[in-house]
């Protein structure tokens, strides 16, 4: 953290070099994050955008006890959310929360890349992709995210079981084999 | 060996870390809307301490202005009456000190003596009795040319006419007066108020112990008048009332007077004095009184 400190002081001083280091320190990081939440490259660059400026106007208010990079994450994550609450409505969906889990094996894992799955993400419904990114990459719970995006809870795991449905066919599709079967619920 | 994975671990795995270098436009976009946004808040500190400066000094301003302008109203606004005719302060005092001022003369220290000596030089060449100018020709016919002055030049009138009363030679005395406390290592210390206000005692003390002789005073009175519409009705209603002539317009009154004073308490006084106010209503249908 104590890295951090100097480059934070510059920052908030206005050093434009300093803000372009820390911007560039993090970007790619955070713009991975834009990508899932986002349903193309162009919204991606627009929350970037739109959250670096509230980083660099909002830096003064950053304690240095805590990770920085956790959070501009969450700035990330509250633009990408905003956006969301601003351009769909969260359809509550209910009576979905059971989902037949899926099991990949490496051979299948292998074949698939990372750019692959953020592509899946992205094709997915907003309110799916949104409750999914939360629940499974940020690791919230239903309550927190029911919190979060004004939902209820069953609202939220109908979406995240809708989600794994969809994405479930999409893999199976686009790579093949599928090894095991359970059944679990959200 | 095989492992299995389930659909979540799959992606948090592959995502969670995930990392793509961002256009390199979007810095510069970043960095000037920064920049914008910092400018926008100097911009307004810098017009909310602009509009914060201009009302201190408007009202510092105003204040000032209301601070001067008050006591030359005062002394501006006059009611005329024969009976009891109102002199100007200036003229009154010279007047009624017109004898004890050659006493004081000698009791006073130097630099009472040198204001005092010239208090009297000044009264003397103002007095009607010794000298054929008189303070008021004098003054109404400087005043003319003022008085006549466009309306909206309200108040620049009055002040000069204020100054022009208040002789400069006070000042040049006063300043004599000053050289001379300079020189002189018991006043030294004094300021200019303290040796006023002693020179005041003093004549106030000469004044008890002189003799008390009746005696003929003969003045001239010029004064300037400022109408001042009030009343219960609406502004303009009250000022309707006056003549368009003399609403709102400075104009100068003036008479000559003649006083018997028997004591130093008792004084009879009489005179003639114009003054220009007038009344005049354009209503007829109203319920005039």
């Amino acid at each position: 953290m104590k890295e951090f400190e100097q480059l934070i002081k510059d920052c908030i001083a206005g050093n434009q070099n300093a803000l372009a280091k820390l911007y560039r320190q993090f970007a790619p990081k955070m713009f991975g994050v834009c990508l899932r939440y986002a349903k193309d490259s162009t919204e991606a660059e627009d929350n970037l955008q739109e959250g670096f400026i509230k980083v660099f106007n909002n830096l003064k208010s950053f304690r240095n006890d805590g990770s920085l990079e956790g959070w501009i994450r969450r700035i990330m994550i509250n633009v990408s959310l905003e956006k969301i609450r601003k351009q769909h409505l969260m359809y509550p969906v209910e009576d979905v929360a059971i989902y037949d889990s899926i099991n990949y094996s490496d051979d299948v894992i292998a074949k698939i890349s990372a750019d692959d799955l953020m592509k899946l993400i992205q094709e997915l419904p907003p309110r799916y992709q949104l409750v999914f990114n939360l629940y499974v990459i940020e690791g919230m719970s239903h309550q927190e995210i029911a919190d979060e995006m004004s939902i209820t809870q069953g609202t939220s795991k109908s979406n995240l079981a809708r989600a794994r449905e969809i994405l479930k066919k999409k893999v199976q599709e686009n790579f093949g084999e599928i090894n095991a079967k359970n059944n679990y619920t959200a | 060996m095989r492992k299995d994975r389930n659909l979540d671990e799959l992606f948090r795995d592959k995502l969670l870390n995930y990392e793509q270098e961002p256009p390199a436009y979007l810095l510069d976009n970043i960095l000037s809307a920064v920049a914008g946004e910092r400018r926008k808040k100097k911009l307004i500190f810098w017009r909310v301490a602009g509009v914060a400066a201009a009302l201190l000094i408007a009202f510092v301003a105003g204040w000032q202005l209301n601070e001067g302008d008050l006591p030359e109203m005062k002394q501006a606004v006059l009611v005329g009456q024969s009976s009891t005719p109102t002199k100007s302060p200036e003229v009154q005092i010279q007047s009624e000190k017109v004898m004890p001022a050659k006493e004081i003369t000698s009791a006073t220290t130097s630099l009472a003596s040198n204001v005092v000596s010239s208090a009297s030089q000044k009264i003397q060449s103002n007095s009607i009795d010794r000298n054929s100018k008189s303070v008021a020709t004098s003054f109404a016919s400087k005043s003319t040319p003022i008085a006549s002055n466009n309306e909206s030049l309200l108040m620049k009138p009055l002040k000069s006419l204020y100054r022009m009363i208040k002789p400069e030679t006070e000042n040049s005395n006063t300043l004599q007066a000053m050289k001379t406390a300079e020189n002189s290592p018991a006043l030294i210390q004094k300021t200019i108020d303290q040796q006023i206000m002693e020179l005041n005692k003093k004549i106030l003390t000469a004044e008890n112990t002189s003799e008390e002789k009746a005696r003929w005073l003969v003045g001239a009175q010029v004064s300037p008048e400022y109408n001042v519409s009030r009343g219960s009705q609406s502004r303009s209603y009250a000022s309707n009332m006056l003549r368009s002539s003399s609403a709102n317009q400075v104009d100068l009154g003036g008479g000559i007077s003649v006083e018997y004073k028997k004591g130093k308490r008792w004084s009879l006084q009489s005179g003639v004095y114009y003054s220009g106010l007038g009344q005049s209503s354009g209503n007829s249908s109203g319920s005039g009184n």
